[in-house]
């Protein structure tokens, strides 16, 4: 079966090439542009991971993850932290948590990044 | 023959006349020189009077010091019974006397009565009702010898052209004090009185310099004594910490306005105990920043030279300086948004490209967009980390991470700018090294990132650069290690640099490249001289920065980083994470 996987960024030229490297990828891809959008997208569409980007408009991420994480729909759902390494200090709390994992946008290229994808919902 | 006993007679004249001459010209020569054996030994005396006078006063202005000095000096070529001086103060009379001699108290009262008299006639005032504070000091006073003032000589004090007391030689024999004598002793204090004024006229001059310049400079100044009692103030270090002007300023107004903020005494204690400036940082008063400075003041010359005199706090409103670090800042968080993100789009949208087929020349641009963004995104990302490390706020999370997994990521990574540039990229792995290790990844993932980055720039087209990592433990030889692990470097029996090292974790990347010379390996890590070479040989090369964001993750991790290198051969990067 194929697997969901939710796009949180705002950038819509990054969320563009983020979607179309997962959906060639044969993932089922369903898309947000800020975290208000990505809640409620999220809870309604119950995707298998999300990839969150930190610094968007209306609802950053990081407000979002604690939102999501205290609704029961939001609890299980594996999330990916997208983040510029300038923002590791504002999720480390998160990561410690357990409440998700995380990748730095540029030290990484968009094939590691689907391959992560990949083995995160083995 | 009568001619001849003229002749002779003349001669004989002649030598006697020449010999009376020469006796007499001998004579006037022994006295002569006498009398300047004489004067040259007073010169002397007086200039070793005035060298005493210059070494054991320290430039102090305490007259009656100096004056301590002379009579103390006297003896040693006026004969005398009693010598002593007043001195005018404010509210009294100094009178100090030295008997060398015993004298009766009479003799010491007609002594102050003479004094007293010439005081009155030199400045003319009367001083009879004037506290006279008496100072006796040398041989007892023996009332059973009757022998009164014989010889008395009266010198006036001078000093800035006014009369500040007399100086007074006295003895029970008749006829001493000789003009010859006295006049030296005038020239003495003479000379003693106009040193001590143009001292004075110097030091008023520069304390009215000092005083304006304290009264002007924007640093908050305040000198204590070292009871820390308050010396200065100037009117900065009042509004610094809001004490109202007032004359009298005390530690205490300063310790009950600075509340707990600032330990202004404790501080000023702890300077002077330990002998060493101490400074504070970020000392918010009245919302404003300071950066407070307490030093010891300790005499720089005389016989006093190093004591410690007192203590000086500055405070160094830094508010200003704040302002443009929270402007920086913004800055920083400006580029992050603005540069940084449009950059990584750039970057990963000409890399999904890259992989599609398209004709040579449209790849050959895209690899162009590729390889300049890249650039400019690692430009971007070393200044943001560089900003960080200035400001001390370069943090790592440690985690169990797996190194050889982010070395082959990493390895990956660079595959398409590896392959633009010719170059071929390899990873060697000791089998030894563990599962995982504690560390940041993603500050090692950067560590890697500018270390591979620059490997590939400065390799020769068809060159290798190599990731390598080993599990180094302590004691063990490191060289002998990475032979058996296969791993190839630029380190050689006599590279020290590993000092003595615990267990690490060893990466190398070493490329085959021009190499470095030894002047330039020392500045490698310095982010000033990275600058000035990468200005001054105009290379392509990039900023040099990423090595110093380097050397800040690795320290954070408390671990080493280091090079070697073979000139136009290649070079090996290094740094050991201790585990």
């Amino acid at each position: 079966m194929q697997k969901k996987v939710l796009v949180v960024e705002d950038d819509s030229k990054m969320r563009r090439v983020l979607v179309d490297e997962l959906k060639k990828n044969n993932f089922v891809v369903i898309e947000a542009e800020n975290g208000q959008e990505g809640l409620e997208t999220a809870l309604k569409d119950q995707p298998d991971l999300i990839l969150l980007d930190i610094t968007m408009p209306v609802m950053d991420g990081l407000t979002m993850l604690n939102k999501l994480r205290e609704e029961e729909g939001g609890k299980k759902v594996q999330v990916i932290v997208l983040t510029n390494s300038g923002d590791l200090g504002k999720i480390a709390e998160a990561v410690e948590r357990g409440i998700c994992s995380y990748l730095v946008k540029s030290d990484i290229t968009t094939e590691d990044l689907v391959g992560r994808v990949k083995k995160f919902l083995e | 023959m009568p001619d001849i006993f003229v002749t002779l007679a003349a001669v004989i004249a002649s030598i006697t006349i020449v010999g009376c001459f020469c006796y007499w010209k001998t004579s006037n020569l022994k006295k002569d020189v006498q009398k300047n054996e004489e004067k040259m030994k007073r010169s002397m005396y007086e200039l070793a009077i005035l060298k005493e006078l210059g070494e054991r006063t320290g430039y102090s202005l305490n007259v009656q010091n100096i004056i301590d000095i002379i009579t103390g000096s006297l003896r040693q070529f006026i004969d005398y019974s009693v010598t002593s001086y007043m001195f005018i103060e404010p509210e009294k009379i100094i009178f100090k006397i030295h008997v060398e001699k015993s004298v009766s108290r009479e003799f010491i009262n007609d002594i102050k009565n003479r004094m007293m008299n010439s005081l009155s006639a030199l400045l003319n005032k009367d001083f009879s009702v004037t506290h006279i504070e008496e100072i006796l000091s040398g041989a007892l006073l023996v009332e059973d010898i009757k022998e009164p003032v014989r010889s008395f000589f009266n010198i006036p004090l001078v000093i800035s052209g006014r009369v500040v007391g007399v100086l007074t030689i006295a003895d029970t024999k008749v006829g001493l004090y000789r003009e010859e004598e006295m006049s030296i002793l005038y020239k003495i204090t003479k000379q003693a009185s106009s040193a001590v004024s143009s001292l004075q006229e110097v030091v008023s001059t520069e304390q009215r310099k000092l005083n304006a310049m304290m009264e002007s400079i924007s640093e908050g100044v305040v000198m204590t004594d070292k009871d820390y009692k308050i010396m200065v103030a100037n009117p900065a270090a009042k509004n610094a910490v809001g004490i109202e002007s007032k004359d009298d300023i005390s530690i205490f107004d300063f310790v009950e306005k600075l509340g707990g903020k600032f330990d202004i005494k404790g501080k000023l204690e702890e300077s002077v105990k330990l002998d060493k400036s101490l400074s504070v940082d970020d000392v918010v008063i009245n919302e404003r920043f300071f950066q407070i400075v307490v030093s010891p003041v300790k005499s720089s010359f005389g016989i006093t030279k190093n004591e410690i005199l007192g203590a000086v706090v500055i405070f160094h409103d830094i508010t200003p300086m704040k302002e443009v670090e929270t402007m920086r800042q913004d800055f920083t968080s400006m580029m992050v948004h603005e540069l940084r993100s449009p950059l990584d789009n750039i970057k990963k949208i000409s890399e999904v490209l890259l992989k599609k087929k398209a004709s040579k020349s449209d790849s050959e641009y895209l690899g162009f967009v590729f390889q300049d963004s890249s650039q400019m995104l690692e430009l971007v990302n070393d200044l943001l980390d560089v900003a960080k490390l200035e400001a001390g706020k370069f943090e790592v999370y440690k985690q169990p991470s797996d190194v050889a997994q982010i070395i082959k990521e990493r390895a990956n990574f660079f595959k398409t700018s590896a392959k633009f540039a010719k170059v071929k990229i390899e990873t060697v792995f000791d089998k030894n090294i563990p599962e995982k290790t504690n560390f940041d990844p993603n500050r090692i993932v950067q560590v890697l990132n500018n270390l591979i980055s620059n490997a590939i720039k400065f390799t020769h087209k068809e060159g290798t650069v190599t990731i390598q990592a080993l599990l180094h433990k302590a004691g063990q030889d490191i060289n002998k290690e990475a032979e058996v692990a296969g791993i190839k470097w630029f380190l050689n029996k006599n590279s020290q640099s590993f000092g003595v090292l615990g267990d690490s974790l060893v990466v190398a990347v070493t490329d085959t490249g021009i190499g470095l010379s030894e002047d330039k390996i020392s500045q490698l890590f310095s982010k000033f001289k990275q600058f000035r070479a990468a200005m001054s040989e105009g290379e392509k090369k990039g900023t040099g920065l990423g090595l110093v964001v380097v050397k800040g993750i690795v320290d954070a991790h408390k671990g080493m980083v280091g090079v070697a290198s073979e000139e136009n051969t290649g070079s090996s990067f290094y740094f050991a994470l201790p585990i």
